[in-house]
């Protein structure tokens, strides 16, 4: 498929000129003959960097403050122009940059979504239509006819994002200020932008959130001092980064250089995850679950294999491990659809969001095909419980 | 989603010159659509969250009209010919304000819009032009006052009046030239804002708005017409309560002024747009 975005060495220089004058009467006051003037200082915010992304994949950016992210957002967005390289890009794009960006304070909710949404590319008619959804998306109806400069960061947050993901862009761009919402908001937020990369649209997420960029990204980027330190699988960009940083996590089953097989005979289709007590999308901690894996073998004959389950908390955390190949439940893959179920009579998590990776392993153990977070399920107690798992206990004075 | 797809796979073959000029006329069509909801979100906002509301766009030209009346009527006996002052001084006023007032907006509308700037990219000339365009809004209603007046003295005016709206065209064009110029300056240089209100006051009075360009001698009557806006306001007067033009001649030269202000203008103006992520 056509690639979506292509950026080709990429460099961003700024002049920091000490002497630049912000005003005519400054400009007037240079005009006087000096001995000496202060030489220009280049620095180069952005240096060489290139990616691309095809359409419907996501790209997780990460990196530390004052790396370049933002002004590689503002590249990206044509608000600013590369020094030297060329971005190219098709498609509808929208993006949610900056609190307000866009909004013109002194205009109500409901002017700045037109307003938005004419500078996005879009006619008021068709504006008009979405209205409503957009008003509801980002739940500020009581507000949405008083000025936005009266907005809360977060109702401004809100607003932004429901009229970025409203114009049916193809190409997303998101930087941090999903932070400033509350968590249900952002999960929210999460959902939808993964509803849109389902359908197609391409995804530019900036985060310092190194958890979801590892489990919702298809790819990584990581950008220190301007340049690209890191590309790739997200788990192992977000890995290098971390180690960077000097905080690895102890995680001794996952490889930083485990690479992606690009091995297309075996996909992982879909994964249900359901508890068996009662027919509600969410299970309660120790109930009995199923969890039903499709497997799509597009050779011609078929091949027996293993399939491993991992469980993981959103944050990366791998919490429980299900091997078919330790298990040595050998699964014959036949040509077209393989129906697997794994059915536990307690499935002890916590409350919580999990997530379910698959991979397929040939009768070697020889990976076949790898299927991130191809499902999540949640787990919804009575009471929340911290931690992980839940103890089978019982209290007795001793 | 499947149009979006269906986009991207037309694409390579679809960049024939007629999809590009299609293209072209959308993005045209667009853009036009957002200066006009700029333009009238701007004089909405302006009117709506103030004290006297609309009022303002008509207050203000008349106690100009009602000061300048008595100080050059009453106590320096400005002759006005056969229509009484306060007529005459607010036509020069009304039509004075919609450069003066175009140009004062557009100055500082890139730098006060910094919010709108940091989203997606869009032709920054459409800030600008917005702000222009809102202030022809008011002085639509300032003409109505106008109108007013000219039925309250009784002030004979002929149909050549008509042909004011192709003169305002020029008027417009030369506004909107001058404009995108110093709405890019502002950018690089803050108090280019001081500047022209200094600029526009020797303006003023260097322009027929007070006084009539034909009651001068000859060379400061030419000179005097060379301005541009001095032309344009002569000729609107003139096609108002005279019926003709008097001076023709000059309306040439204000036509060629406004093009090419408006070229020079925009040229500045594409060169500078780069910077205005960078500097602010």
């Amino acid at each position: 498929m056509a690639a979506h975005v292509v950026a080709e060495h990429v460099s961003k220089r700024f002049q920091l000129r000490r002497d630049r004058s912000d005003s005519v009467g400054h400009l007037l006051l240079q005009m006087l003959p000096r001995r000496s003037r202060p030489k220009p200082e280049p620095f180069w915010a952005l240096q060489d960097v290139s990616f691309e992304i095809k359409q419907g994949r996501s790209l997780g950016i990460i990196g530390n403050n004052g790396s370049g992210k933002s002004t590689l957002l503002k590249l990206l967005t044509r608000t600013m122009q590369p020094t030297e390289g060329r971005i190219e890009m098709s498609g509808r794009m929208s993006a949610l940059i900056e609190l307000g960006a866009g909004f013109h304070p002194d205009f109500t909710g409901r002017e700045n979504i037109v307003l938005n949404a004419s500078i996005l590319g879009i006619r008021r008619r068709d504006i008009e239509r979405s209205m409503d959804e957009i008003i509801d998306f980002a739940e500020i109806r009581p507000f949405i006819d008083v000025p936005v400069k009266y907005y809360s960061s977060g109702m401004n947050a809100r607003l932004g994002f429901s009229v970025a993901v409203h114009v049916q862009p193809q190409l997303l761009i998101v930087d941090e200020v999903l932070a400033v919402g509350d968590e249900a908001f952002q999960q929210k937020c999460m959902d939808r932008i993964f509803a849109m990369k389902r359908s197609g649209t391409s995804i530019i997420l900036v985060s310092h959130d190194l958890g979801s960029i590892e489990r919702l990204m298809d790819d990584g980027l990581w950008i220190d001092g301007g340049v690209v330190r890191g590309r790739g699988v997200p788990r192992d960009v977000v890995y290098s980064y971390r180690s960077f940083l000097g905080e690895t996590t102890a995680r001794d089953g996952a490889a930083p250089n485990a690479k992606e097989t690009s091995q297309v005979s075996f996909a992982v289709d879909a994964v249900a995850i359901r508890g068996l007590n009662r027919h509600e999308q969410s299970i309660a901690p120790g109930d009995p679950a199923s969890i039903h894996v499709r497997l799509t073998n597009a050779t011609s004959q078929t091949v027996r294999g293993y399939v491993g389950i991992s469980i993981r908390r959103p944050d990366g955390l791998e919490v429980a491990e299900i091997s078919g190949l330790r298990d040595q439940q050998l699964v014959a893959m036949t040509p077209g659809t393989t129906h697997v179920e794994v059915l536990t009579s307690e499935l002890r998590l916590a409350s919580g969001q999990y997530e379910v990776d698959v991979t397929i392993f040939d009768d070697q153990g020889r990976r076949l095909a790898n299927a991130r977070s191809a499902g999540a399920f949640r787990v919804q107690g009575q009471e929340r419980t911290s931690g992980v798992i839940l103890v089978p206990h019982e209290w007795r004075r001793s | 989603m499947a149009t979006s797809r269906d986009m991207l796979t037309l694409k390579p073959q679809a960049e024939t010159l007629g999809y590009r000029m299609l293209r072209r006329a959308q993005s045209l069509v667009l853009w036009l659509e957002l200066i006009r909801n700029l333009a009238v979100r701007d004089v909405e906002v302006r009117y709506k969250h103030s004290l006297l509301g609309l009022y303002w766009a008509i207050l203000n030209p008349l106690v100009t009209a009602g000061i300048f009346g008595f100080v050059f009527g009453v106590i320096f006996h400005a002759s006005s010919g056969s229509i009484p002052y306060v007529v005459f001084l607010l036509t020069g006023l009304t039509f004075w304000n919609l450069f003066a007032n175009g140009l004062m907006s557009a100055t500082g509308c890139v730098t006060g819009n910094a919010s709108m700037l940091a989203k997606i990219y869009f032709p920054r000339v459409v800030l600008p032009t917005a702000a222009v365009f809102a202030r022809f809004i008011d002085f639509m209603f300032s003409a109505l006052v106008l109108l007013v007046f000219i039925l309250l003295y009784h002030v004979q005016v002929y149909w050549s009046a008509l042909w004011i709206i192709p003169l305002l065209g020029i008027q417009v064009v030369f506004t909107l030239g001058i404009a995108y110029l110093f709405a890019a300056l502002n950018v690089l240089y803050r108090d280019m804002t001081q500047l022209v209100g200094l600029v526009l006051m020797v303006w003023m009075y260097m322009s027929p708005v007070m006084y009539a360009a034909s009651s001068q001698t000859s060379t400061l009557q030419g000179l005097l017409l060379m301005n541009p806006m001095g032309g344009i306001l002569q000729a609107e007067r003139d096609l108002l309560f005279a019926g003709q033009l008097t001076e023709p001649s000059f309306l040439w030269s204000a036509a060629a002024w406004a093009v090419l202000a408006l070229v020079g203008g925009l040229a500045v103006f594409k060169r500078v747009e780069p910077l205005f992520a960078e500097v602010m």
